[in-house]
């Protein structure tokens, strides 16, 4: 270990020790008849991976997070609650890496970004004020709303994209660490109850124009990829959980940037209607916003803007023999979604009753129809330089229908746990697009990839179908919480595990194991975050 | 030297003055009515008060007496004024072995005037539906003043006094391991506001109610840090047979999901509090979901907590309670209750029909003056003594208000403890139907 690298180790492991020996912050306390309470963490964990996939994983030490997060909310009488929680994020990785080949190529790109996470959108997560009135609540600034009730796949969660620049498995059971907040106006209204209808709360969401886009590591392209027909991604990239990196790619791209602007026109609105129906509780939910994801606007195969070229012919060894000066020329576009959905949920006796079971079941429905849904899809082309046929990027209106059907179950296994349940959550998810793309031109839709073209075939089908089953229980008065988290892919038949042994020591330290494990015949659902098998500790401290 | 003198003159005086006064305030102990009048009706209706019928067990302990785990043999007698559970617990190589108990003089405890008024009006009003269960012309106070076999003596823990309102700030549970030491703490803040059968401060029930709702519970979790934001809505429906609703917000989602009504058997995030033991019996009464059997065993009387009275922004020191305390200082933890005083108690046995269902049976402790639950033990599916509870109240010498203050649960099978410890405002007037539904969990939603 060279002196920098036992540094670096040796600063983190002191600043944790001085900052847990301190006295503990209160969680609640007055000051001036306000009230406040004050909570966060301090992070650090490492993530060691060991599959050894050349091109996309660090054999080795793949993350080093070291993360303070700390949460103020101060109530002001009995209607005026300000709160921010900021957060500091660094990966030492970059550091201790620092010098190791095989990261400096692949992964020294996004040092830059991920290193330090230094921009104020980064740093105050959330900043807000409510006002709340008998009937009325207003809740003003940036701001995190969860819309939905599924687990591991988002649904009707579509106000505020992800960050998925460490990958799709971070935080995958809440998002409440990946999600990006922004600056919105959410207006609730609570009728009486009448008949069997109570409960009933109207929601109203406004953003005036803060577009967020999600946030991947380098390119970012087609993490949406799994909702569209046909898709067309990227060598051996981009999936369902997945994100895009430059790597591997034939041609250089010149965009047009057309990236979001936070502009009134680009104002986005939702509206929810909740309420229980007996022993039913519903949400009626419209959106239309701005899409989370850019599209890639095809314009034309040419030279390059700034004279880079590319090879284009090659000797016996390979070597590169001739070169071109060519790029693939697109727009990046947001273009608007417009989304309504439903989602249910229900305690049923009839199964517990049948199985001599204490609990009952609580299913969950949750279901999404995206109107005039804008898909990338492929076209092929004749190349104008070669006259051959290209395959480029298109944009593709379609309908598309999603739906997820589950249960949360609280189970007594006494063999396995004696003392306490075994929470048990099952998902079923199926994705289905209205209208496939017909046949181009050329009349087939195979995978025709010259090489000069960029892209690569792979695609999605009509109906793409997606599983989950988390298991958790809780042992020795909840001091040790293992929990099991799969997920499966159905059309690739990829799948992912995430295992965690959590252990709570005090009021303070919650240490936790956690090993992912991503395996199956077609990994690439899961993009450069394929094979990403990895065991992580974190240690982490409370206050 | 004169000055010397006079300084050190002051300091005795000092001294003295403040030793009279730590005295006056520890003997702030007696609970002492302050509504004559209510005291009298209240003894009136029950026929009897407290001091006029103990004193028959064991004479030979007395008032002004200490006893501990020194000297607790002496007294024989001791074992029929305890529950077995507790006078295990005199034994200083016990688990969790209980502080010395100081003996006070038994006091007349009432509830308040819209109460008794109520009970009195259920006697004609009042009475169990054909199921033996339900509660027919219920309209609040104590369902009846007599209980004259087990299913109406049950009727005391489903309806007990808890006043129209209260809020815990905070409750807190304070875990202790297997050597009944320290081993981590949870805080919540928790609401209560009753819609059926009020009787302290609201004019009549909260209307509308069209789900027939009588109380509801709401609550956050303030602390530790993975728990805070943790925020739940539970219902309680009048209909015997309908589960309760509850809504939970996680805040790691950032979403409300509805949990199962009928999960009511695992412990609260691995303290020994069970949601069915809230409150020492806050099961269903139900004739379907988990039926019972209950059966008075007796009626005697019992060495039990002394109540205190103090309410919000006070608590239990500030008001000079100053020797109720949990003492974690030494090599194991004491739950100190300033003083302990025969009660007259009716003996409530519940046996579970359905062995799927966490306990065999209960012995449920009430206190015959006020229906209140003070002690419980609690037995698993082998007839082992599993849980065991014993608590002291707040209860407003006025008459209208009551909130918890120290309940002592140990869990005898598993060598592990927990004290749940209170502060809070007493029937707070600001509590309404914003604690009690989804508005509350919009709310705290963070």
């Amino acid at each position: 270990m060279s002196k920098m690298k036992l540094r670096l180790v040796m600063f983190i492991a002191v600043g944790i020790v001085c900052i847990a020996s301190a006295p503990a912050f209160a969680a609640f306390y007055t000051i001036g008849g306000t009230d406040v309470m004050m909570d966060g963490y301090i992070r650090q964990e490492f993530s060691y991976n060991y599959n050894n996939e050349s091109t996309i994983n660090m054999d080795g030490l793949q993350s080093a997070y070291s993360i303070l997060y700390a949460d103020v909310a101060a109530e002001f009488g009995r209607h005026v609650e300000v709160r921010g929680i900021v957060r500091l994020w660094a990966d030492m990785a970059y550091s201790l890496n620092d010098g190791d080949s095989h990261w400096d190529t692949y992964f020294r790109g996004a040092r830059h970004e991920l290193q330090f996470l230094d921009e104020f959108d980064d740093i105050v997560r959330e900043l807000y004020v409510t006002y709340t009135a008998a009937k009325f609540q207003f809740r003003v600034g940036r701001q995190q709303i969860g819309w939905g009730e599924s687990d591991g796949l988002r649904l009707m969660d579509v106000i505020n994209p992800l960050d998925l620049r460490r990958g799709p498995f971070y935080d995958t059971q809440g998002y409440s660490e990946v999600r990006i907040p922004k600056w919105l106006v959410k207006a609730e209204y609570y009728p009486d109850s009448f008949g069997d209808i109570n409960n009933i709360a109207l929601q109203l969401i406004w953003n005036p124009g803060d577009i967020q886009e999600q946030q991947h590591l380098q390119l970012p392209l087609f993490v949406d990829a799994h909702l569209a027909p046909d898709a067309r991604v990227m060598p051996n990239t981009a999936g369902p959980w997945a994100v895009e990196t430059a790597v591997g790619h034939d041609l250089p791209f010149a965009f047009t940037y057309d990236r979001k602007t936070d502009a009134l026109r680009n104002s986005e609105f939702g509206a929810r209607l909740s309420f229980g129906w007996g022993d039913t509780y519903l949400t009626l939910n419209f959106w239309h916003g701005i899409a989370h994801e850019s599209l890639f606007d095809f314009s034309y195969i040419g030279p390059h803007p700034l004279g880079r070229t590319i090879p284009v012919a090659f000797d016996a060894a390979g070597n590169p023999i001739a070169f071109e000066n060519m790029a693939v020329h697109a727009d990046l576009v947001y273009p608007r979604v417009t989304y309504a959905g439903v989602t249910a949920n229900r305690e049923v006796a009839f199964f517990s009753q049948l199985l001599g079971i204490a609990t009952n079941p609580v299913f969950r429905f949750e279901a999404l129809y995206s109107f005039d849904q804008n898909m990338n899809s492929n076209k092929v082309i004749v190349d104008l330089n070669t006259g051959m046929p290209s395959d480029v990027f298109e944009i593709i209106e379609t309908d598309q229908i999603r739906y997820m059907v589950g249960f949360d179950w609280p189970i007594r296994v006494k063999w396995l746990n004696p003392k306490k349940n075994i929470f048990v959550s099952g998902q079923f998810f199926h994705f289905y697009t209205v209208d496939m793309p017909t046949p181009d031109q050329f009349g087939n839709e195979t995978d025709i990839v010259p090489d000069s073209s960029p892209y690569h075939s792979w695609t999605f089908d009509r109906n793409q179908t997606y599983g989950s089953l988390l298991l958790r229980t809780e042992y020795m008065n909840e001091r040790l919480v293992p929990s099991v988290l799969f997920v499966q892919d159905m059309g690739t038949g990829a799948h992912w595990a995430v295992t965690e042994i959590g252990y709570k020591i005090g009021d303070h330290w919650r240490p936790s194991l956690r090993w992912l494990y991503v395996d199956g015949a077609y990994q690439e659902s899961f993009g450069v975050y394929r094979k990403r098998d990895e065991v992580t500790l974190r240690i982490q401290y409370q206050f | 030297m004169k000055r010397r003198l006079t300084r050190g003159r002051l300091a005795a005086w000092l001294a003295i003055a403040v030793g009279i006064l730590c005295m006056v305030s520890a003997s702030a102990h007696a609970w002492e009515t302050k509504d004559a009048q209510l005291a009298a009706d209240w003894e009136k209706m029950l026929g009897f008060k407290a001091p006029d019928v103990v004193g028959k067990v064991a004479p030979e302990i007395k008032p002004g007496m200490v006893i501990d785990g020194s000297n607790y043999k002496q007294y024989p007698g001791l074992k029929e004024l305890l529950p077995k559970s507790l006078y295990d617990r005199l034994d200083p190589t016990a688990y969790a072995p209980l502080a010395p108990l100081k003996i006070a003089k038994t006091d007349q405890y009432h509830l308040s005037r819209g109460y008794l008024t109520k009970s009195l009006e259920n006697i004609k009003k009042c009475r169990l539906a054909a199921d033996g269960l339900t509660l027919e012309g219920y309209q609040g106070g104590l369902p009846f003043i007599n209980p004259k076999n087990g299913n109406e003596l049950v009727q005391m823990a489903g309806y007990p006094y808890l006043g129209d309102s209260f809020a815990m700030r905070p409750m807190r549970l304070r875990l202790y391991n297997a050597k009944n030491k320290p081993e981590r703490e949870l805080r919540q803040h928790l609401n209560f506001l009753r819609y059926k059968g009020v009787t302290d401060w609201r004019e009549g029930d909260i209307t509308p109610n069209p789900q027939d709702i009588i109380y509801v519970v709401s609550g956050t979790f303030i602390y530790p840090r993975d728990l805070s934001g943790t925020s739940y809505v539970r219902t309680r429906y009048v209909g015997a047979n309908q589960p309760d609703s509850f809504l939970l917000y996680i805040p790691s989602m950032r979403r409300i999901r509805r949990m199962s009504g009928r999960d009511t058997q695992d412990p609260l995030f691995g303290s020994d509090l069970v949601w069915d033991d809230y409150n020492v019996y806050w099961q269903k009464l139900s004739t379907k979901d988990f039926p019972c059997e209950y059966r008075i065993v007796k009626q005697t009387e019992m060495l039990l907590p002394t109540f205190t009275d103090y309410n919000w922004p006070m608590d239990r020191t500030q008001a000079g309670y100053t020797d109720y305390r949990v003492d974690e200082s030494g090599d194991q933890v004491y739950l100190h209750f300033g003083s302990w005083q025969r009660r007259p108690v009716t003996v409530l046995e519940i046996k579970s029909i359905d062995s799927a269902y966490l306990y065999s049976r209960r012995i449920i402790t009430f206190d015959s003056e006020t229906f209140l639950t003070l002690h419980t033990d609690l037995y698993d599916n082998g007839d082992r003594l599993w849980r065991s509870w014993v608590r002291d109240y707040n209860l407003s010498q006025e008459g209208t208000g009551v909130m918890e203050d120290l309940i002592d649960i140990v869990d005898v099978a598993n060598t592990h403890r927990t004290i749940l410890d209170f502060k809070g405002h007493m029937n707070p007037r600001w509590m309404d139907p914003q604690y009690a539904d989804v508005r509350f969990l919009s709310r705290k939603a963070k």
